[in-house]
């Protein structure tokens, strides 16, 4: 017998070793053939631009790269230079064209080039990827054009001047993103302007310091955009989203990232992908793998920061909590509410795999005021709101669908939300408003006063707290209700977890939350589906099975795939046995 | 009728009397309805500058869009520019401009220069107070005393004594005894002080004007602050400026509400807006060498004009634009 358990042991480990090693060899293929469909779809979106005739700065750039079409690229160039305009939007792709193509360009076109950063003064911007674009193209082209006095500037610093304030605003935003995190954070529509510029320091930079910066932080922001990435869509609460993105996710400038670097949803020659595609820069496997396996459920939490706040405020950069439940279907993602950002925050949503092209649901309260806008932007309260509208055209429409309130406060616990408002009276807008797409396959008003959905394998319960009105429009429902005390519960659930739809629905029934707006508060107590019980009180109380939850312990990245401290300059991602390190004080990449 | 023939006659000798003075106005335009960041169009806002007394202007700078909210003139005529992108700074006459601060520095709102050491200039920002002791070539951090968050929008050099500098805060006004090293408070808690002008003769005399209460006045060198709003209906006020031919006549810019004048040091105040097409005024200013003349710069309006003491204006230039700021000088570059 003993031996019988010997032999068997050895058979046991051989088979152990054997499917381990066939495994590995599996991974090894699937990233092969990752990197193999990846070049074939950056050449896509290369070709592109180069067999373009729009005169534009990336048609330039791929027209340089690709080698085979230079006088056109010059020409192109020259007329582009002859009228500089778009600021920092212009920086970036004109250095980057421009070190596409220094090699091989005509004298006169680098002379235009050069006189360009001579006479055209961009503004600086008031954002953070505005800087980030602005820093990151001044720092490349101090260090392609060395050695220049101050009249050979814009700014009238010479070229060691903008080198070192270039570099020293690199390295404080690395510095200020890795220890208490972006203030302009999972943007489904900024992600490119932080992603180009780093990508351009790690192809470009002369400084190896700064190649190592500018490839560490692409890492970066595809890890934290990886983890939760669902089919081609960025997921959860946002620092700015714009319409239409907002309600057709595929839309939003990071899908084209999706798509260039996961595979995943759909095709894209848009122009924020050019520099990516152009870059030797390659998504690390471990990431691809991130991005990808939704085979288990999982909790994701970050904490990012507040875009700075220069007034009505107690500090600068305030915490924002973000936690988001990932599935194969669907993703359910928050921030703890408040105004975090000016004008597009999102502060949750739903976001499907099922239903394209309409694949979020979501609800906010309509805000907007002078106040929210001169917290974070210095002209005058009373006009800020003017200022804003032509530009951001529905900033104050009360039927808008981006944007945070003060009088917001969401509280989520793996698939179940809850989100509460007090609005006080005399606000501009005092309802709050719902989007349910019209592509969901299913949606039912229950008499039980729960909302029942489906979308694919993706079960949607959404009980509203008061009464409302239900509103056909173009492409969706609106829940319209006009109480300022008021609220919903979200319940999400897979048909892996309910036979049917309407066994879900039976589910719901059994399970009311119950709203008290008694005196002056909001106050929720309500069991779920799994039998947790969940406590809310506006704003800012929370509870689960009576246990008190501590925002406050919230790390920079908290999950089976990615782990940051506050303050530690470091992110650890992990996935199986794969582990990458990230460590920002050492400029070191451990595997 | 009368009216308007008494207004030619104000004109023409207004015209007249102009070209014989040594006078520049410089007009900060931060933006405007029809060139807007972003706008197809080559935007023509930034730093402008008149020396014909507001009939012609010329636009020294920026090339771009940098959003310049205040220029300023030392006494050795350097001119300096609170901007987006920081503080500019031009020593020759505006034919270029250098951004003296770096990337710590922005939404620079206010610049003011010291009176008598040209070297030494202080911007008030959306992040506290800045100092520069070398023309510029190097900026410290002056926050030290003001609240957490010490977004400044102004900020007064005592005339009389130079060391003495006040901070309008959004958290009332602050003093400093030491050239901006340390702050404490000077009051108007819980107040968003726009402006703090100082009375031309009387150094002890200080006016504020605040996002939501109107306008204070400290008749103690700030040390208390009493509120006169006799006859000021619109408590937004960005701006207010004295006559320094006769201080008892004071002008308060509002917003909503355009000019109000007092002709009795601030004691009351009467609504002076005939003619003024927009009524959000954040900038003034009277002519030195003729009192009668003011400016009056309005936030998507442009710039106005009166050419007696504020009983009519008009439309001078700019239309659509948000003029924040105005200044006037008499100094040359050396």
């Amino acid at each position: 017998m003993k031996y019988l358990v010997y032999i068997f042991s050895i058979l046991l480990f051989q088979l152990c070793g054997l499917t381990s090693a066939q495994l590995q060899s599996s991974v090894v293929d699937v990233y092969s053939e990752y990197l193999e469909s990846y070049s074939y779809r950056a050449e896509h979106v290369v070709t592109a631009f180069d067999t373009s005739s729009n005169l534009n700065y990336y048609v330039v750039a791929a027209k340089y790269a690709r080698g085979t079409r230079i006088a056109e690229a010059d020409s192109m160039f020259l007329e582009l230079l002859k009228e500089p305009r778009g600021d920092m939007f212009w920086m970036f792709p004109v250095i980057g064209a421009y070190l596409h193509g220094k090699e091989v360009m005509a004298p006169e076109v680098k002379k235009a080039v050069r006189n360009a950063w001579k006479t055209y003064a961009p503004y600086r911007g008031d954002t953070e990827n505005h800087w980030c674009m602005y820093y990151v193209s001044l720092y490349l082209a101090a260090e392609q054009w060395p050695g220049f006095s101050g009249a050979e500037w814009f700014n009238g610093k010479s070229s060691d001047e903008n080198l070192v304030e270039s570099r020293e605003y690199v390295l404080h935003w690395v510095d200020i993103t890795t220890t208490i995190g972006q203030g302009e954070f999972d943007s489904p529509d900024y992600l490119p302007e932080y992603m180009i510029p780093m990508l351009l320091l790690a192809d470009f930079a002369k400084d190896p310091d700064m190649r190592t910066i500018g490839n560490m932080m692409a890492d970066y922001l595809l890890a934290d955009f990886a983890v939760e990435h669902l089919d081609g869509q960025y997921a959860g609460g946002f620092s700015r989203i714009t319409e239409p993105g907002v309600y057709e996710p595929l839309r939003s400038n990071s899908s084209a990232y999706a798509y260039l670097y996961f595979g995943t949803g759909v095709t894209s020659t848009s122009g924020w992908i050019l520099f990516p595609a152009l870059s030797d820069y390659r998504l690390p496997e471990i990431l691809f793998h991130i991005a990808t396996d939704r085979d288990h459920p999982y909790v994701h939490k970050e904490r990012k920061r507040v875009r700075n706040v220069i007034r009505y405020g107690e500090e600068i950069n305030p915490p924002v909590y973000k936690y988001t439940y990932m599935t194969r279907d669907y993703a359910l993602g928050s921030l703890q509410g408040g105004i975090l950002q000016p004008i597009q925050q999102q502060t949750w949503s739903l976001r499907l795999t099922a239903g394209h092209p309409h694949t979020a649901v979501f609800g906010l309260h309509p805000y907007w005021s002078g106040f929210e806008l001169g917290m974070f932007f210095p002209q005058r309260k009373k006009t800020l709101v003017a200022d804003v509208v032509p530009s951001k055209t529905t900033y104050n429409q009360p039927g808008k669908w981006t944007g945070g309130s003060p009088y917001e406060r969401t509280f989520q616990h793996e698939n179940t939300l809850i989100v509460l408002y007090d609005i006080p009276e005399g606000t501009d807008s005092e309802h709050i408003s719902g989007f349910f797409p019209k592509t969901l396959d299913e949606i039912i008003i229950d008499e039980s006063g729960w909302i029942a959905a489906r979308a694919g394998n993706t079960l949607i319960g959404w009980y509203p707290l008061r009464k409302y009105d239900w509103i056909e429009e173009e492409i969706n429902w609106r829940l319209h209700s006009p109480y300022r005390k008021n609220g919903y519960v979200i319940e999400v659930r897979s048909m892996d977890e309910y036979d049917t739809f309407t066994e879900f629905r039976n589910a719901l029934r059994e399970h009311i939350p119950y709203l008290n707006i008694q005196g002056t508060g909001v106050k929720l107590t309500y069991r779920n589906p799994d039998d947790e019980h969940l406590q809310f009180t506006f704003p800012d109380e929370r509870f689960i099975n009576e246990s008190q939850v501590n925002l406050g312990e919230y790390k920079l990245f908290d999950g089976k795939y990615l782990q940051a401290d506050v303050g530690s300059r470091q992110l650890t991602m992990q996935y199986k046995d794969m582990k990458r390190i990230l460590n920002f004080e050492t400029l070191e990449v451990i595997e | 009728m009368f009216r308007w023939i008494v207004i030619f006659i104000l004109f023409i000798n207004f015209s007249l009397m102009v070209s014989a003075q040594n006078e520049t106005i410089y007009m900060s335009v931060l933006s405007s309805q029809k060139h807007q960041w972003g706008n197809i169009e080559n935007p023509v806002i930034g730093i402008f500058r008149s020396s014909d007394a507001g009939r012609t202007w010329e636009h020294i700078g920026w090339q771009g869009y940098i959003r310049t909210f205040y220029t300023e003139t030392g006494p050795d005529g350097t001119i300096w520019a609170g901007c987006g992108n920081g503080v500019l700074r031009s020593g020759d006459n505006g034919k270029s401009f250098t951004i003296t601060t770096g990337w710590e520095v922005t939404e620079a709102l206010k610049v003011r220069v010291h009176p008598y050491r040209p070297e030494i200039v202080y911007a008030a920002t959306a992040y506290g107070v800045y100092k520069t002791i070398d023309n510029g070539n190097t900026w410290r951090e002056m926050n030290n005393g003001l609240p957490a968050l010490p977004f400044t929008s102004d900020l007064l050099i005592d005339r009389y004594d130079p060391l003495k500098v006040f901070a309008a805060t959004e958290d009332g006004i602050y003093v400093s005894p030491d050239g901006a090293g340390t702050w404490n408070r000077a009051g108007l808690k819980g107040n968003g002080i726009r402006t703090i002008v100082q009375h031309p003769t009387t150094a002890s005399v200080l006016y504020v004007g605040t996002e939501e209460n109107g306008i204070y006045v400290a008749k103690d060198g700030g040390l208390t602050w009493n509120q006169i709003n006799d006859g000021l209906e619109h408590l937004t006020v960005y701006s207010i400026a004295i006559n320094v031919s006769n201080p008892d006549i004071v002008y308060a810019g509002t917003h909503g509400g355009g000019v109000y004048r007092s002709i009795n040091g601030g004691s009351t105040w009467q609504q002076v807006i005939d003619g003024l097409t927009n009524l959000d005024v954040h900038a003034l200013l009277i002519l030195p060498s003729d009192s009668n003349v003011v400016f009056a710069g309005t936030l998507n309006g442009g710039l106005f004009i009166s050419y007696n003491g504020g009983d009519n204006w008009f439309f001078n230039s700019q239309d659509g634009g948000q003029i924040w700021g105005l200044s006037v000088t008499t100094a040359k570059p050396e």
